[in-house]
């Protein structure tokens, strides 16, 4: 690592953005330096793995540091052993976390206060911020699921097409943004090696009304990856259902893993996608960060984290980023210093960068670096998400193959999207959109199996609910074998033809339903939590305002009890219970993400896509970037990430994540040349003035 | 150990061959019996095997080895043994199905996994003619095909 | 008579070994011949299944036996061979340390995978050596063949140095890369040419699992061999009289990695690692044996009391078991060695066993590089058959080489080195299971360029 390297570009974070800028400017000739504030990207997985297969909970962070679960001795009050953020140096948000949300010693997050007098169903009732991100070599997308799903092209023109949200800027010549990201979706697909049927995606894509196909002359990298038996149940019976007049067919998933051999190997099924591949046959973004420093232009420094962004007063350009180092996670830092560039990309994903944007304010900017708009840390985003589950007819034999390898995209876009309003302003028509993702994950997500039911049959439980007698709201029975007693306790063969036959049926649908842009749902720095630099904590205000959102969770009820009777399942889902806004003596706990609406109970859980807080726009006035994802305020500031997007759309975010990276990519290096050439020119009027 | 392993096959319904193979590379009973003894404590674990061993007779004339272990396995169970001495046979059933120590809280179980090892040899992966989630030694696309019949797993006829 | 009685006493082991299992026990390791008195044979006959020394038949004693087949193989493909690979007969194992041996008559990976998927030249039939390979002098090539062979063998081509899944080349103590190079025997090999596997159409054509012919103990005829080799050069620190030498093409290839250019010379080179895996009957997942240099790393937990390493200098504070920073090129001089720890030590059996063909081999010719060889252990499935696990439930769960699996020793399921595990993974360009084998991913079609 050379001090004096005179760097083209300062990349603060190595996910799959800040990887992939690197990796292109990197073999463009300039010269990168990533400040990467988590530790370095491993030789050998084994110690996340180690650390995956102890854990007692395998959320989708538990392989990863800091520890995340029995940090500490378990107490009635931190039953999972939480470490404290505030004595952390790289704490961050974990799923565990949430049931804690309101406890600063084991929440990272600080969260805004409840107003009084909430009803169930009140619109302004906050909620725990359901998804996570890691701080380590590497980003995020060591945990991700591999879902490459494009966004539709209506995606991009909410507003214009359906009267909700924002639409996406135009590029140049006033090009659609998805046309203009279509060459830079193919860079991103070669980049992760997607493996797809172009054939599925073209069927999907001329479905929706006046759209083009799935885009020229190109093919995926290798052949999808196989469907499951849990994707055939649905596929074979679920033929002639339609949603809102979308029809529901089931497609093969795009997805991030090798369905043929290569650099990296074959998918062998381990199904533990997220938290962890343990044969990297899953892409994630330590493969571009091994191109990028393969370039022999990429400095990489772990453990440098970035606390400011240094603003020139007078250019207003950055000149310059502070960081501290450390050594161990709850030791001291170890230092500061200062790093400069000719360029700076900010890519530490979408809580972390706007925290460090808030952190960097100056007079001139009193909001925060590259906030004149205000909007830095706004319009907070996620899938959130509507989980049913149920019991197949016959097995289908779930726990195998990848976690996901189908989903139904074909009701992603339709009139359905579109806002209808009464007089008053009450929306009596449309709802959010959303993609229903087919798990072939049993009910481990849903209920925490294979070992909630092992508890019922083994202890004479019932958390399963197919241990006593009861019925779903359809009426069907759930006790699984109906000529066992109640809370039966088994063993032996009992046991094992009992437990065969419910997890070898067990189905989940998990439904991403796009989540609006809102400014009140936003990412502040807390005013009295801090880490163990010193450095403020995220503060998360995060509601779900709108009927909008919430009339999808009403058509997710409803669609799944529809398809489970389709293929004769019967469903499992819970009801989660009404919401608990306020702790009371003796009373029962708060709840996190539960709401009311039109008479049900839900709940919601996190996808882990953390969107929208630093949006790309038309206006320097309503958002932070251009197109170009450079900031209005500062040209030679440039954020990358799931921050830019300005809406979430219906698909998972990271292929787009990539292709918005390939973009900025060239916008960082046409700005480069253009300044070298200009200068250039500059010293050859300048010399030749001087022969 | 032998009466360890014939008691926890008799409880979990898998092959005493299956759990605990003569050729055995992963020996997994060898870590099961240490946290069993340690968790019941030495005069209870010694009884309960006692016990085993006293019961775990040859099949009478008209009777097959899986009409006998069902018997063992309900004079090990039952409730005239004492509550903590059936709770302990139960939590073994636990161990040996998810590789965690369970705490049973009235209504609800929580565990305590025991090595990176033991979770990658829980029965109830095996049960439910799979694999534990990270540690599949299968192949490419055998997620396509149904599995091998349950029997294959557990060693028992199913 | 002797014979008998033991044999009397193995039969009669096994009975009640089978009786005390349930109906649907595997048949196992059954039925084994029995071995011969003492463990040490040098001979040039690959051995094509264990014989046994369990009474009964534990995990130890097959352990020993498996063991014991390694030493036999390792000392029968290293036999001096004739041009056409045939060992020699009459030769003494040892006397003639740099000839060369039965594999490295063998075809490698680049002569069986050529460019565009075109077919190999036939077996004995020399393969075109890389382009840049060519501006060698005539005369150097000379001198190599001259000692490698009497006519016709071109030096073997040391293509490889990188370690599998990118995690890093070994550097060693004169900070250059280590080379590798991976050969199969003419039987593996006929199983490419005559089903096509050589090029992508052809294993598009062939649509469906590989299935590589097993060494079959009653009829006596060898079935799939494949070797592994880590070479180091000969210069600097290192002694070439303690090491098996050869002269080699090193050649620095373009398609490992990003930024290396094509680059080639003649250069007498030591074996530092070596990997067999044989597919013999009863064992579908074939046998994994791996042997070392003695010197090439102290163990964890063993103490540091040689005087030189091959790869490991105490003195040096660069990270253990750690590779060197990117970008990495073969071509480049004075990279910081590798610190290298074996981190799973050879079991005692093993030791023992080790000391005992060491020597042997030392008795059988003074001086013999050979006694500088150790086995690390063997690799094989106790449960061949098993449902659930297609690995077979292989013994020792884990096996590493420390200088071919270097960065990836330890005891985690599914991330550390397990030959048999990561090697189930193996499949061709059809997406097909390839038996075992990384080689048929290889395949290059007539359109098709390299795979990411």
């Amino acid at each position: 690592m050379s001090t004096t390297t005179n760097y083209d570009a300062i990349i603060v974070g190595s996910g799959i953005a800040g990887a992939i800028v690197a990796y292109k400017l990197g073999q463009a000739g300039k010269k990168v330096l990533i400040l990467e504030a988590g530790p370095k990207i491993p030789t050998d997985r084994s110690n996340y793995m180690d650390t995956f297969l102890k854990a007692n909970i395998k959320s989708p962070e538990s392989p990863y540091p800091p520890s995340t679960q029995n940090a500490i001795p378990s107490s009635e009050e931190n039953p999972l052993g939480l470490p404290d953020p505030g004595e952390e140096n790289t704490p961050r948000y974990t799923v565990l976390q949430i049931n804690s949300w309101r406890k600063p010693k084991q929440s990272y997050f600080d969260f805004q206060q409840q107003q009084d007098n909430l009803k169930g169903d009140s619109p302004q009732a906050n909620f725990a911020y359901g998804s996570s991100y890691e701080r380590i070599g590497g980003g995020t997308t060591w945990h991700w699921l591999g879902t490459s799903l494009r966004f539709l092209p209506n995606d991009f023109k909410l507003k214009t097409k359906y009267g909700v949200g924002v639409d996406w800027p135009t590029a140049a010549n006033n090009q659609d943004f998805y046309d203009y990201l279509v060459p830079y979706y193919e860079q991103a697909t070669i980049e992760i090696n997607v493996a797809g049927s172009k054939v599925a995606m073209d069927k999907l894509y001329t479905q929706f009304d006046d759209q083009q196909t799935f885009g020229p002359n190109y093919n995926y990298p290798m052949p999808e990856i196989v469907e499951s038996l849990v994707d055939e149940e649905f596929a074979n019976n679920v033929t002639s259902m339609k949603i809102d007049n979308e029809p529901v067919y089931v497609t093969s998933t795009p997805q991030g893993r090798n369905s043929r051999a290569g650099e990296r190997r074959q998918c062998a099924g381990n199904t533990n996608c997220i938290p962890i591949c343990p044969i990297q046959a899953k892409y994630d973004a330590t493969v571009t960060i091994a191109r990028a420093l393969q370039t022999g232009n990429v400095d990489i420094l772990y453990q440098h984290v970035v606390s400011k962004v240094l603003l020139d007063p007078v250019t207003d350009e950055v000149n310059g980023v502070e960081y501290i180092t450390y050594d161990t996670q709850t030791g001291k830092a170890t230092g500061t210093d200062t790093a400069t560039a000719k360029k700076y990309v900010m890519a530490a994903h979408a809580i972390e960068t706007p925290k460090l944007m808030l952190m960097s304010a100056t007079d001139k900017f009193p909001n925060g670096a590259a906030n004149s708009s205000g909007q830095m840390g706004k319009n907070l985003m996620d899938h959130i998400m509507y989980l049913a589950w149920g019991l197949s007819k016959d097995p289908v034999f779930p726990y195998r193959g990848p976690l996901s390898t189908s989903g139904i995209e074909s009701v992603r876009d339709g009139a359905f999207r579109k806002a209808v309003y009464d007089a008053n302003g009450k929306l009596i028509e449309g709802r959010a959109a959303y993609r229903i993702e087919i798990g072939n994950d049993g009910w481990s997500w849903a209920a925490g199996d294979p070992f909630t039911t092992l508890g019922d049959y083994v202890f004479g439980q019932n958390n399963s609910h197919t241990n006593a007698t009861a019925t779903n709201s359809q009426g069907k029975n759930l006790k699984f074998n109906t000529a066992l007693g109640d809370n039966s306790k088994l063993f032996g063969k009992e046991l094992v033809a009992t437990l065969n036959g419910i997890y070898t049926r067990q189905i989940r649908l998990g439904y991403l339903i796009e989540q609006l842009p809102y400014e009140g749902n936003s990412v502040e720095l807390s005013k009295n939590l801090k880490d163990n630099l010193g450095l403020p904590r995220p503060k998360i205000n995060y509601q779900i305002p709108a009927d909008y959102e919430r009339n999808a969770f009403v058509s997710a009820k409803k669609v799944s009890t529809d398809i489970f009777n389709e293929i004769g399942a019967t469903e499992y889902t819970q009801d989660p219970g009404a919401p608990v806004f306020y702790e009371e003596e003796g009373g029962k706990p708060l709840t996190a993400a539960n709401f009311q609406y039109e008479g049900n109970n839900f709940i919601f859980y996190g996808a882990g896509h953390i969107v929208g807080t630093y949006r790309i726009g038309t206006e320097k006035s309503n958002s932070v970037l251009n197109y170009r994802q450079q900031s209005w305020d500062h040209s030679n500031l440039y954020m990358i990430g799931s921050g830019v997007f300005p809406t979430l759309t219906t698909a998972n975010p990271t292929l787009t994540i990539a292709a918005m990276s390939f973009s900025a990519a060239d916008n960082i290096l046409e700005d480069l040349n253009s300044e070298s050439a200009s200068s250039n020119a500059e010293l050859a009027s300048v010399s030749s003035q001087n022969k | 150990m032998n009466n360890f392993v014939g008691l926890s096959a008799v409880l979990t319904g898998f092959a005493a061959a299956t759990i605990a193979p003569a050729i055995d590379p992963i020996n997994i009973k060898a870590e099961y019996y240490a946290k069993f003894q340690a968790e019941i404590g030495n005069n209870l674990f010694f009884q309960i095997l006692s016990d085993f061993q006293t019961r775990n007779t040859p099949p009478g004339s008209n009777q097959t080895q899986e009409e006998k272990n069902q018997l063992i396995g309900e004079a090990m169970l039952a409730g005239s043994n004492g509550e903590n001495y059936v709770m302990s046979c139960r939590k073994l059933i636990f161990l040996w199905y998810s590789g965690a120590w369970p705490t049973v809280d009235g209504d609800t179980t929580s565990s305590q996994m025991l090595s990176a090892k033991s979770y990658t040899q829980g029965l109830a992966w095996q049960v439910m003619q799979s694999h534990p989630m990270g540690d599949s030694n299968y192949r490419y696309g055998y997620w396509a095909k149904e599995p091998a019949d349950l029997s294959g797993y557990t060693g028992n006829n199913n | 008579m002797k014979l008998t009685f033991k044999a009397l006493i193995l039969f009669i082991s096994l009975m009640l070994l089978h009786a005390c299992s349930s109906k649907k026990e595997k048949k196992g390791y059954a039925n084994l011949p029995p071995a011969n008195s003492s463990d040490v044979v040098i001979s040039s006959t690959i051995p094509t299944q264990i014989t046994s020394t369990g009474d009964p038949v534990t995990l130890e004693s097959l352990q020993h036996d498996f063991d014991v087949l390694s030493w036999q193989s390792f000392i029968a493909l290293n036999w001096p061979a004739n041009a056409d690979g045939t060992p020699k007969e009459n030769a003494i194992f040892g006397a003639n340390e740099s000839g060369m041996t039965v594999w490295q008559s063998w075809k490698s990976s680049r002569e069986i995978f050529l460019p565009h998927g075109k077919k190999p030249n036939a077996w004995g039939e020399v393969e075109n050596i890389p382009i840049v390979c060519d501006s060698i002098s005539a005369e150097d090539l000379e001198k190599g063949i001259i000692t490698l062979t009497q006519v016709g063998k071109t030096p073997n081509v040391l293509d490889e140095s990188g370690e599998p899944f990118q995690t890093g080349p070994l550097i060693d103590q004169n900070g250059n890369y280590t080379r590798y190079e991976i050969l199969t025997n003419e039987v593996m090999f006929d199983y490419i040419v005559d089903n096509e596997l050589y090029s992508y159409e052809g294993q598009k054509a062939f649509g469906k699992d590989a299935d590589f012919p097993f060494s079959d103990p009653d009829t006596g005829k060898e079935g799939a061999i494949m070797v592994k080799a880590a070479w180091i050069k000969m210069e600097g620190k290192y002694d070439a009289s303690q090491f098996h030498t050869a002269y080699a093409l090193v050649y620095d290839n373009p398609h490992e990695q990003a930024k290396v250019k094509p680059a080639c010379s003649l250069v007498k080179v030591g074996l530092v690692g070596f990997h067999i895996a044989h597919k013999t009957k009863g064992d579908p997942q074939w046998v994994w044996s791996t042997f070392e240099h003695v010197a090439n790393a102290p163990t964890q937990g063993e103490p540091v009391n040689r005087n030189f390493y091959n790869y490991h200098d105490p003195t040096s504070t660069y990270p253990v078991n750690e590779p060197p920073a990117r970008p990495w090129n073969p071509a480049n001089t004075g990279t910081t060695p590798t610190k290298v720890e074996r981190v799973i030590p050879i079991d005692n059996d093993a030791k023992a066993l080790n000391t005992k063909y060491q020597a042997a081999l030392e008795k059988m010719f003074k001086g013999s590089v050979w006694a500088n060889y150790e086995l690390i252990s063997t690799q094989w499935p106790t449960d061949a058959n098993n449902v659930s696990d297609q690995t077979g439930k292989p013994a020792p769960t884990f096996l590493a080489n420390a200088t071919l699996e270097t960065y990836i020793q330890g005891k985690v399921p599914q991330t550390s080195s397990n030959c048999i595990a990561c090697h189930n993974n193996a499949s061709m360009t059809n997406g097909m299971f390839s038996d075992f084998t990384y080689l048929l991913q290889r395949a290059e079609g007539k359109e098709i360029k390299e795979k990411k």
